[in-house]
């Protein structure tokens, strides 16, 4: 749970997550720390291990901090991805989202 | 395109390439030592065999693998260049060209000297100072990553793949836990370097290839996951235990990682590591990662895989499920429907074009086809003709007035002339190609007469219409060949005469007037006058007191049936004489002449039309016909005066000219077109040179004016005519026979005019 | 959504076949003739995957992938390497270059997309 009543920031992530854009989503993450942010990752085609390695790193940081970091909305290609890198944890993506 | 026009792209490529090799195999003779220059020589051959492997011919693939091999040490600079090398890939260079003919052309070559070569290119490759093949590169190389701090004695220990200790697949598939009969149960434990991400490999790509071999269960090792702000967001963090059912064999699943083994750390067993997959995590986690199964059935349609190579990357896929195959993102995979695909490929075409335009190139070219060409030069003759004949009926029709008129068709016949012209400039290429051939026949005929020979060539990039360039190499080839058989000494008699061992032979091409003029020139003994006078006097060419100038002796030459070698060689011909090449270049519409110099040399030189398409002519009446003589045999024309005619005999007749006496010959007497004699006085007499360098008066009935004419082939459209060497088209729309000098003058010899003595017309 | 293939080769041949493969396969296809074009083509096309030649003249194919891999825009491009035989060296230096992968010529036309299509996504 969130201390404040703020709505927490959403972060939508683009559509492509490659090696590109490792660096880019590690500077937006960090630019938010100390926030709660969802993560729409509606729209991503494509992403590949070095951006899943940043959100569950990430995720896992806000976590220690008991603040939220999390994916709440996904494409059907970021949440396979994540399954077939057999990324269970619930501190970045819901258990109900992977089915 | 199919496959078959590519390997005629290929072919002509090779073409390209022998000859890029051969010049620069030449430059490093002269001592060229650029490193370019022998890049440029490795790449030629390296191209060859790389597209002679595509069309699978095998042979021309071995003799090119083993010439590269040795231009490979000499570009490493393993291995020094001599002259003793060079020769060896001189004459290598002439193998591949003959193997790549016989590649396209089919045929056979001679095995014996390829392997011959073969061996001496191998000897140079291996006595180099060092080994010419390097030591296989270490495989495995330690980790780049350096231990990530995090890492707990519970995440599992990669180990570096070793082939020894695995066990064989048949004992794999008696493993207890194998579930489905058939399958096979792989454990891989799989640990990216960062490297692998920054060379364009993806664990996620991986993961997905081994999905498409059967069933997965992947638990990702997240340990050594730093928190966000210690992160290195290129870092290779995740490793990965995946367990594989599959019903392909270790060597699939090792395929899989081909191309990241370097950049990882791989370890692949047969057999199921429960264990490992039950093991907890480290971190101190509430819920450690549990395997998570991975379904195929998740994986929605396989990405574009066209029908025609869709089999090759189905079949992993259809085997394990036929159904369902591995993909992980749906909608940029889906199969585009056809025209969609055509039209992005329309626009991918378009676009393509444009990006190659803005590169700056070296002189733009594009290939077209030789017909198209020649269909243009059709047109544009029959453009010219068309022009001639409306000019013409202008003047006919007395609207000459107009000036307008009259201006409009200047320019036009302006605006023809230049299409013409341009249109010639089109099939005009330079020589260079068959003076680059020439290389090799004199390094052929020298090695055979043990000759040392040196060929210089200058002008190669004088152009010339294509069909006198293709027209150009036999009778080359011929002159080459006796300039260095008979006209060089050998090296050892030029060494005597106190002259440089080595023949210099010295190929030039120029344009003069219109023309393109080629010499041979060599710095051997020269004509030896003597002998050919009495080979002449012996064969009763001439008589034995005859009265020859140099000029004459040596123009004997070329006098049929003559040779002065006295035995036969291979190598000028059997019995081919000079008088073969001179005929030959004569029906190019081109003359041969030489001059020499008693120790010092010869030179050849032959005068050719630029083209073939069109001929300036002198348009003359024989019998009420119209004849067109081509300008380049016209010496001179001339009026004749009562006197200056003197009978000869019963049937010749001789003019004076100045001080010489010359046959008169009747044109239409000798081509039929009347009976009797014409009176000289009557008509005009152009004076001609013919075989041999003697002149003979052609005698016409009027001289209508000079004009260029569009050949236009009578063997083509009508039958060969003896005496005609083609047809024109007047600008009255008239056909007017071309003669054929050479074979009238011979028939004023008292030979009747046939068929095989004609020159067959071009054009 | 077609995926986009540059390569880059000095030999018209290998040009036509790979243009011919690609095109067959459903691929779009951009060309270039050596290292220099293709950095060049790279920039105007950006292609999903390359496919280039070793040896070229101006710039040959290690220079070529390094240029790809110190471009900000391009670095993460799969790249593969067309290579006569597997001449271990060469390919070991491609790598060290940056190059994914590689295509052992003569290449079949299912070799060659297959090696594509495992390295993109």
């Amino acid at each position: 749970m969130s201390s404040t009543d703020v709505a927490p920031k959403v972060l939508k992530l683009p559509e492509v997550l490659d090696l590109n854009a490792a660096s880019r989503l590690h500077e937006q993450v960090l630019a938010h720390k100390g926030e709660d942010i969802d993560i729409d990752a509606t729209d991503v085609t494509r992403v590949g291990a070095q951006c899943v390695q940043v959100l569950l790193a990430a995720a896992l940081s806000w976590r220690a901090e008991d603040q939220s970091l999390r994916v709440n909305q996904a494409s059907d290609a970021f949440i396979k991805t994540l399954q077939l890198l057999g990324i269970s944890d619930e501190a970045l993506l819901p258990k109900e989202m992977l089915k | 395109m199919d496959m078959n026009e590519i390997k005629d792209i290929f072919f002509q490529e090779c073409e390209e390439q022998l000859a890029e090799l051969e010049s620069g195999l030449l430059r490093i003779n002269d001592g060229d030592t650029d490193p370019e220059t022998v890049n440029a020589v490795f790449r030629a051959v390296h191209s060859i065999k790389g597209g002679a492997g595509a069309f699978g011919l095998d042979d021309l693939v071995a003799f090119a693998h083993v010439f590269e091999t040795t231009l490979d040490c000499v570009r490493s600079n393993k291995l020094q260049t001599s002259s003793e090398l060079l020769k060896v890939m001189l004459k290598s260079a002439d193998v591949l060209a003959d193997l790549t003919a016989a590649s396209r052309d089919g045929g056979s070559i001679d095995k014996s000297r390829t392997s011959v070569l073969v061996k001496e290119l191998d000897a140079f490759a291996k006595g180099t100072p060092l080994p010419a093949s390097a030591p296989e590169p270490v495989k495995q190389e330690a980790p780049a990553e350096p231990a990530p701090q995090a890492t707990d004695d519970s995440g599992f220990q990669p180990v570096p793949f070793s082939f020894d200790g695995f066990e064989d697949e048949a004992e794999a598939a008696e493993l207890p836990d194998e579930a489905i009969a058939g399958r096979s149960v792989f454990t891989v434990r799989f640990k990216p370097r960062s490297d692998l991400y920054a060379k364009g490999n993806e664990a996620v790509l991986l993961l997905r290839d081994l999905a498409r071999l059967g069933d997965l269960q992947v638990r990702c090792d997240i340990d050594t996951l730093p928190p966000i702000d210690q992160l290195d967001p290129e870092g290779a963090y995740f490793s990965w235990l995946i367990r594989v059912e599959t019903d392909k064999d270790e060597e699939a699943v090792r395929h899989v990682f081909e191309f990241a083994e370097w950049d990882c750390l791989i370890e692949i067993t047969p057999g199921s590591d429960d264990e490992a997959f039950s093991a907890p995590t480290a971190a101190g986690e509430d819920q450690p990662m549990a395997p998570v199964p991975f379904d195929l059935s998740m994986l929605e349609e396989e990405p574009v895989v066209p029908a025609e190579t869709a089999a090759a990357v189905v079949v992993p896929i259809a085997a394990a499920r036929p159904a369902a195959v591995a993909a992980v993102e749906e909608a940029p995979l889906a199969p585009p429907s056809l025209p969609r695909a055509e039209k992005a490929l329309a626009a991918e075409a378009e676009k393509k074009e444009s990006a190659v335009a803005a590169v700056p190139a070296a002189p733009q070219t594009i290939r077209v086809d030789l017909d198209r060409v020649d269909r243009l030069i059709n047109l544009v003759g029959e453009l010219v003709i068309n022009q001639a004949m409306l000019a013409q009926s202008v003047v006919e029709n007395e609207t000459g007035g107009s000036s307008a008129i009259n201006l409009g068709l200047e320019e036009l016949q302006q605006l023809t002339r230049e299409i013409q012209d341009s249109v010639m400039a089109i099939r005009a290429q330079p020589v260079k190609p068959v003076f680059q051939r020439m290389g090799r026949i004199v390094r052929e005929i020298a090695d055979m007469t043990g000759k040392n020979v040196r060929l210089v060539t200058e002008g190669e990039n004088t152009e010339v219409d294509k069909t006198v360039i293709d027209k150009l190499a036999e009778p080359l080839t011929h002159m080459i060949r006796n300039a260095v058989d008979h006209g060089l000494e050998t090296p050892e008699k030029r060494a005597a005469l106190g002259k440089n061992p080595e023949g210099i032979l010295r190929l030039t091409a120029k344009h003069r007037s219109g023309r393109i003029v080629i010499e041979i020139a060599d710095d051997g003994a020269g004509i030896n006058r003597e002998r050919v006078r009495s080979k002449a006097i012996e064969n009763g060419l001439i008589a034995a007191d005859s009265n020859l100038s140099d000029e004459e002796i040596d123009n004997l030459i070329f006098h049929p049936g003559f040779s002065t070698a006295e035995k036969l060689s291979d190598i000028s011909g059997r019995g081919v004489g000079m008088d073969v090449v001179k005929r030959s270049i004569q029906q190019l519409g081109g003359r041969i002449s030489i001059t020499s110099k008693p120790g010092k040399g010869s030179i050849f030189t032959m005068s050719l039309p630029l083209t073939l398409a069109v001929l300036d002519g002198m348009v003359v009446t024989v019998a009420n016909q119209t004849l067109v003589v081509p300008l380049t045999a016209i010496v001179e024309t001339l009026q004749p005066e009562k006197q200056d005619i003197h009978a000869f005999g019963p049937t010749q007749r001789l003019i004076a000219i100045r001080d010489t006496f010359c046959p008169l010959v009747d044109v239409g007497h000798i081509l039929n077109f009347r009976p009797d004699l014409a009176n000289p006085i009557d008509g005009v007499a152009l004076l001609v040179e013919s075989e041999g360098g003697g002149q003979r008066a052609l005698m016409v009935d009027a001289i209508q004016g000079q004009r260029q004419v569009v050949i236009k082939s009578l063997e083509a459209n009508y039958t060969n005519v003896p005496g005609i060497a083609a047809a024109t088209i007047l600008g009255d729309g008239r056909v007017a026979l071309i003669l054929d000098v050479d074979a009238v003058v011979t028939a004023s010899r008292g030979h009747a005019l046939s068929s095989e003595m004609t020159l067959s017309a071009t054009g | 959504m077609k995926k986009k293939v540059l390569t880059v080769d000095d030999s018209r041949t290998i040009r036509n076949m790979l243009l011919v493969t690609l095109t067959n396969a459903g691929f779009d296809t951009v060309q270039a003739e050596d290292g220099i074009e293709g950095l060049e083509v790279l920039e105007e096309s950006n292609p999903d995957v390359i496919v280039t030649d070793i040896n070229m003249p101006r710039l040959d194919g290690f220079g070529f992938i390094e240029g790809v891999r110190q471009n900000d825009r391009f670095r993460a491009i799969p790249i593969l390497v067309l290579t006569t035989e597997s001449d271990a060296e060469k390919k070991n230096r491609a790598r060290e270059a940056g190059a994914t992968g590689w295509i052992v010529k003569p290449f079949d036309p299912s070799k060659l997309i297959a090696a594509i299509e495992r390295v993109t996504a």
